[in-house]
């Protein structure tokens, strides 16, 4: 008897590489057009270091359109005054410690682009979190940024003014089209943004504010549209969570994989000082998976 | 050391040990330790200096696999019953999601100088990452 795999998607590993790379590629353009020759440095030092690191630790030339994501979605995770040299370390620990410590593609537990950014925050929090510029009105690190006076960003500034934050973050527009040519190439799953977005909706209405909110930016209570549009929740929802390594193998996972997520985004908005919580929640929530598929897989099995 | 920081040195360590069936005997002693400390003005000055150490060798002979960890939630001192709620809380969630991690965790994908042990220190490490912003809830 042949073995398995028995059912195919239809796509290869190279394929869906590709179109993400190419829905990645109007978020790059915005934060190019935004950010002008800072971004174009930014995502040069992160594609090339991850590709070098990818070489240095495979020990032969190789090229990975795996390796070429994640070098994008680092740098679309990076602040626009972040430097050249916190991209290569970003890389360095996306490649060398998410991937290649966990055993290399297909075998990494945490996304190596999420915890390259969650480590690169810790290392230098100043860079992520502390404010940057003053855009229309409101600055901070992002448009979810607590701080005293912050102003409610009006719903076209939402979506079309370029905004703070990281690159990705500049113009929300360009990141909900690449997640529409993920959607319509039937790359991703739409359970993951549809339930991400739903907690996070639901939460923003039901929680109740604390005081580095109401002291602070009492226009982040009960707002959801802002919760799902600002910050890194659109990029999470279709580039983050999507990641086909990292997250369950089943349906009604993904959908517990994505609520997960959710809850832990919403309770470090609303509870912390730290402005987003998307990254961490990504990172939660990939530790979970096991967990997550030993009893959705075992659901499965004992009611067929 | 914050609560947080607490549970993660407590899982450190814990990764060295076997889990035994009393592992959960470790939830109370932060508890324990708490109500002791907010009961201090009643304690006779005379005993209690041992209140403290006794509670102590009484988790270790009960469970003698975890006394590293129980030694270590003796340490801080808790200004609040729900930071000392909050160690045995986050334990609790924290080490199933380890148990699943590491059999998730193939140690023949793995580079043979950090199988075993070494990977799963940093797996936790990670995971301490993710948890640090709840410390300043």
């Amino acid at each position: 008897m042949k073995s398995g795999p028995f059912i195919h998607s239809g796509h290869t590993t190279q394929r869906l590489m590709v179109i993400t790379t190419l829905a990645m590629l109007p978020m790059m353009a915005a934060s190019i057009w935004i950010n002008g020759f800072d971004a174009v440095i930014l995502l040069a030092a992160s594609i090339l270091s991850v590709l070098a690191m990818e070489v240095v630790c495979k020990w032969r030339i190789t090229f990975e359109y795996n390796a070429l994501v994640v070098g994008i979605l680092l740098a679309l995770m990076l602040p626009a005054n972040a430097t050249w040299w916190i991209a290569v370390l970003g890389a360095i620990i996306a490649i060398g410690v998410g991937k290649y410590l966990f055993g290399g593609l297909g075998q990494n537990i945490f996304n190596p682009a999420v915890l390259a950014r969650v480590l690169l925050m810790t290392l230098f929090p100043a860079i992520f979190i502390l404010p940057q510029w003053v855009v229309d009105g409101f600055s901070g690190a992002t448009m979810l940024s607590k701080e005293v006076g912050a102003a409610m960003p009006s719903l076209s500034a939402l979506f079309f003014t370029p905004g703070p934050g990281s690159l990705a973050q500049g113009m929300p527009i360009a990141v909900l089209l690449g997640g529409v040519i993920l959607l319509v190439y039937k790359i991703i799953d739409w359970r993951d943004p549809l339930f991400y977005f739903a907690t996070i909706a639901l939460l923003a209405l039901l929680l109740p504010g604390s005081d580095q909110i109401t002291g602070h930016a009492p226009h982040l209570l009960g707002n959801p549209l802002l919760h799902i549009v600002a910050g890194g929740s659109l990029l999470t929802a279709f580039f983050l969570l999507t990641d086909p390594v990292t997250s369950p193998y089943s349906s009604n996972g993904r959908v517990v994989f994505a609520i997960i997520a959710g809850v832990f985004t919403m309770i470090i908005r609303y509870y912390t000082p730290y402005p987003d919580g998307a990254a961490f929640g990504v990172l939660l929530a990939n530790a979970m998976v096991p967990a997550i598929d030993k009893y959705m897989l075992k659901s499965v099995v004992s009611t067929t | 050391m914050n609560p947080i920081e607490i549970a993660f040195i407590i899982l450190a360590f814990g990764s060295y040990f076997q889990h035994s069936r009393q592992k959960y005997f470790i939830l109370i002693i932060p508890v324990l330790a708490f109500f002791v400390s907010s009961f201090h003005a009643h304690i006779p000055a005379s005993i209690e200096p041992f209140i403290i150490p006794g509670i102590a060798i009484l988790a270790c002979i009960s469970c003698i696999r975890l006394a590293p960890m129980t030694l270590l939630l003796l340490f801080p001192q808790y200004d609040h019953f729900w930071e000392a709620l909050l160690i045995p809380v986050l334990w609790l969630i924290v080490t199933p999601l380890m148990d699943n991690m590491n059999s998730r965790i193939d140690d023949e994908y793995i580079p043979a100088y950090i199988r075993g042990v070494p990977i799963r220190l940093i797996s936790l490490g990670i995971l301490y990452h993710v948890f640090h912003p709840l410390s300043f809830i």
